[in-house]
């Protein structure tokens, strides 16, 4: 520093700073600001870990959640289903017709049920699966429905004879027939139903040792021309609803 | 390192850099009472982060930096605050009344942050152009510059000041 710029820069810094502070206080008060910063970190930590499992709890119950949330969409799980024979118009001009009833089972005992019971788990894989079902309320608190759909088509699923029923729901996305079982000595039906709107249900209980299919038809909505005489056109398409049940004591 | 010898690691960096710092940071800002607060800022973020330091004989060049980084954050935002406040007075604090005929120091006030903190950190600190530049968080070649042209102000404002008088 042999410039008298740099030699005068110098020594005006040196003469400005003529703080003292005190280092112990300031150490003092550094522990304490770590200390506290310690513990937000320890709460931030708690609470993510609390944001973390409750989120896990929400995953896994959404991951059991009933198939509510399909059902209402067709808008029969909260309404009052029609006696049989007769029909009924539901808010949103649905009308539901139902066509038999056998067993004790009632149709809106049925309904309550469906919408209590939990998302099937089963796959096409073999051996087939058991269905594994919150316990249903068919007059019978011991009987357990398993809720199965048209994206359910093609499986296959162990029912334990007498104490386990299947409640096939297919949604308005085509004009559904009625479910059918191919046997009635494996698979009872005791509720079925069709909708206006195109969907369709039916509840058949486990009654005997057996392989017996359940089978729906459903086709696209026709268009306005297609009901014309002579119609326009043919249905865009046709679709073939089918699961294999097996029943076993 | 156990727990016990980080803390009296700690308070010895107390007792040995915490004035220094402080001065430094005063130097930079021209504020004692920020000066003050801006190191004890350096101090909890540097060692909150104490276990992946790993060099612990440099931690009195981290505290500098922090001390330098801080300082500059701070400028920053007290910057935005004199643009939306104009008409207000400003924030900086009044300089000792034994300081006010120093030409030196008020042409050094005057200069642009990243230029008076190479000014204080060279002929203050006593740092090599590269500690600064580790410092600064620049290149040797911006610190010459910055140098150069930190030189060149002061020059200029002092010859005014001689003029004027």
């Amino acid at each position: 520093m042999n410039d008298p710029l740099d030699e005068r820069l110098a020594s005006a810094l040196r003469s400005q700073a003529t703080m003292t502070p005190d280092a112990g206080a300031a150490h003092a008060a550094f522990l304490e600001r770590r200390r506290r910063r310690h513990q937000r970190v320890i709460a931030g930590s708690a609470v993510a870990a609390g944001i973390a499992f409750a989120a896990g709890v929400l995953a896994v119950a959404n991951d059991h959640r009933p198939k509510v949330a399909a059902v209402s969409a067709t808008g029969r799980t909260t309404q009052p289903q029609p006696l049989e024979g007769t029909t009924a118009t539901l808010p949103g001009e649905t009308t539901l017709t139902t066509t038999s009833s056998v067993g004790a089972a009632s149709p809106t005992t049925v309904t309550t049920h469906a919408a209590t019971a939990p998302k099937p788990r089963a796959t096409t894989a073999t051996p087939s699966p058991t269905p594994t079902t919150a316990p249903p309320n068919l007059n019978n608190d011991n009987i357990q429905i398993e809720v199965v759909t048209e994206a359910d088509s093609g499986k296959t699923f162990t029912l334990q004879r007498g104490k386990q029923g299947i409640l096939v729901q297919l949604s308005n996305d085509n004009v559904w027939t009625e479910p059918q079982a191919s046997s009635s000595q494996v698979l009872t039906r005791t509720s079925g139903s069709t909708s206006s709107d195109g969907s369709a249900q039916a509840t058949f209980m486990a009654a005997g040792d057996g392989q017996a299919t359940v089978s729906a038809d459903g086709r696209s909505h026709p268009q306005p021309c297609e009901t014309a005489q002579p119609p326009c056109m043919v249905p865009d398409h046709i679709v073939h609803f089918q699961v294999t049940v097996n029943v076993v004591g | 390192m156990a727990a016990d010898d980080r803390d009296d690691r700690i308070r010895a960096l107390f007792e040995d850099h915490y004035a220094g710092l402080c001065r430094l940071a005063y130097l930079i800002t021209g504020d004692a009472t920020q000066a003050e607060e801006l190191v004890m800022d350096a101090f909890v973020r540097t060692f909150a982060g104490w276990r992946r330091i790993r060099d612990l004989d440099r931690a009195d060049s981290y505290l500098r930096k922090a001390v330098v980084n801080l300082s500059r954050s701070r400028n920053r935002r007290r910057q935005t605050e004199q643009r939306s406040t104009a008409t207000l007075p400003t924030s900086i604090a009044p300089r000792a009344e034994s300081d006010r005929d120093d030409d030196v120091w008020d042409a050094v006030r005057e200069l642009p942050h990243r230029q008076r903190a190479a000014v204080v950190l060279r002929y203050f600190e006593d740092l090599s152009e590269a500690d600064i530049a580790d410092a600064l968080g620049c290149s040797v070649g911006t610190v010459k510059s910055q140098l150069s042209k930190a030189r060149a102000a002061l020059s200029r404002a002092l010859e005014d000041e001689g003029g004027q008088r």
